[in-house]
């Protein structure tokens, strides 16, 4: 950041009648870490819908995905002054709900361990939508939809992550690179691995469903 | 084009971002190999379909629970903070103004209670001359003051005049020619 952009943060306030929105990312933290607190309700105003997307496929659980999301605002406050300007301040938030999904994961699939042995083989992690009739095509594209998920969820691990922030959360090479701490090129290579084992698994799956 | 390198090369494909050569390449081996093809179509399909993934949000009391939890995390650290910093109760001020004010009564109780013990200096230049207790000389032997220091000095000394006589620097000293 330029002396005069800083210069300007300086003057910035979000008290005033300017809207939120004429400022960065970048320049919200920087307000935030100068312990302007409506700042920080505009970053989590900002983030919460698409962390909340990002965790939710991530970990196929509404109420954890939630409770992740509010994790990472509450770090956010209590770690504001670990936040470096030389980042992009999407990554560093992305980074940090990653690690507390994987977190959440990982405690979730040593629970899981021992539910397993008592569920019975019929179970399926996915279910047609229910509610208002639809049409034929709605339905089949909502299956498609649902299949999908389904299928990211039987991924490895570091293809799902991958996977969600490139086709779903749209986010660019650089910014997947930073956030996974892995080179331009492991991100580019990874993406592709991780589309062609989803179509293995969207394979699986169909079999399973009774499509072929 | 092999096969392994086709599948390398399907998401540079899709994402339009090969060269000219690689991509006439890629159709080639697509042309060739109608299940690649098909493969190469169906990643594309499921692509666009996840980009219309519905969109999950977050519940309509997100920001009160969150508020919530941020004035309890507040109420923590400051507990934390003050019971780290409590001296038996007090705070450190507290605490060294009340320690100055014990020490002070305290020196001024020794002051005022205190005969038995010298208080001035010439009293304590008399104690210093005082001869010592008859029981000490049974003790430690009466000593020649500085004896070995004395001793040490003349050894010193005798060792320089040794050195300056035993010196001898005949036949060492040659003059060179430029």
């Amino acid at each position: 950041m330029t002396n005069q952009n800083l210069s300007n943060l300086s003057t910035m306030s979000l008290g005033n009648s300017i809207s939120p929105y004429v400022y960065t990312d970048e320049q919200l933290i920087a307000l935030f870490q100068k312990g302007d607190e409506k700042a920080y309700v505009e970053l989590v105003n900002r983030y919460r819908d698409r962390l909340m997307n990002f965790v939710f496929q991530y970990l196929g659980d509404m109420e954890l995905a939630e409770d992740i999301v509010q994790d990472t605002m509450l770090k956010l406050y209590q770690k504001k002054h670990y936040y470096k300007q030389i980042a992009k301040f999407s990554t560093w938030i992305y980074t940090i709900a990653k690690n507390l999904a994987y977190t959440e994961l990982r405690r979730k699939k040593s629970r899981k361990i021992t539910v397993l042995s008592q569920m019975n083989s019929d179970e399926k992690d996915y279910e047609l939508p229910s509610g208002q009739p639809e049409t034929g095509q709605e339905i089949q594209s909502e299956f498609a939809l649902k299949l999908i998920q389904a299928a990211i969820q039987g991924l490895p691990d570091r293809f799902k992550t991958i996977i969600i922030l490139r086709d779903i959360e749209e986010l660019s090479y650089e910014e997947i690179s930073s956030i996974l701490d892995v080179p331009l090129g492991t991100v580019k290579s990874r993406i592709n691995r991780a589309r062609l084992q989803l179509q293995v698994e969207l394979q699986d799956l169909k079999q399973k469903e009774g499509f072929y | 084009m092999e096969r392994y390198e086709f599948e390398d090369l399907i998401s540079d494909y899709l994402e339009n971002s090969l060269s000219l050569k690689k991509r006439k390449d890629f159709e080639l081996y697509l042309s060739e190999n109608p299940g690649s093809a098909e493969l190469v179509d169906q990643m594309k399909n499921t692509i666009m379909q996840m980009k219309s993934v519905e969109r999950v949000t977050t519940s309509v009391d997100f920001m009160d629970r969150l508020m919530n939890k941020i004035q309890v995390s507040k109420n923590n650290t400051r507990q934390y903070t003050a019971e780290q910093s409590a001296i038996f109760g007090f705070t450190p001020l507290y605490a060294s103004v009340m320690t100055s004010l014990v020490l002070a009564l305290v020196f001024v109780g020794f002051q005022l209670f205190s005969t038995d013990l010298p208080l001035s200096t010439s009293e304590l230049s008399t104690v210093a001359q005082e001869k010592p207790p008859a029981f000490l000389d049974q003790i430690i032997p009466a000593q020649e003051p500085d004896s070995g220091l004395t001793a040490v000095e003349n050894d010193s000394l005798n060792r320089d005049n040794m050195d300056k006589t035993n010196k001898d620097y005949s036949g060492k000293i040659r003059f060179v020619k430029d």
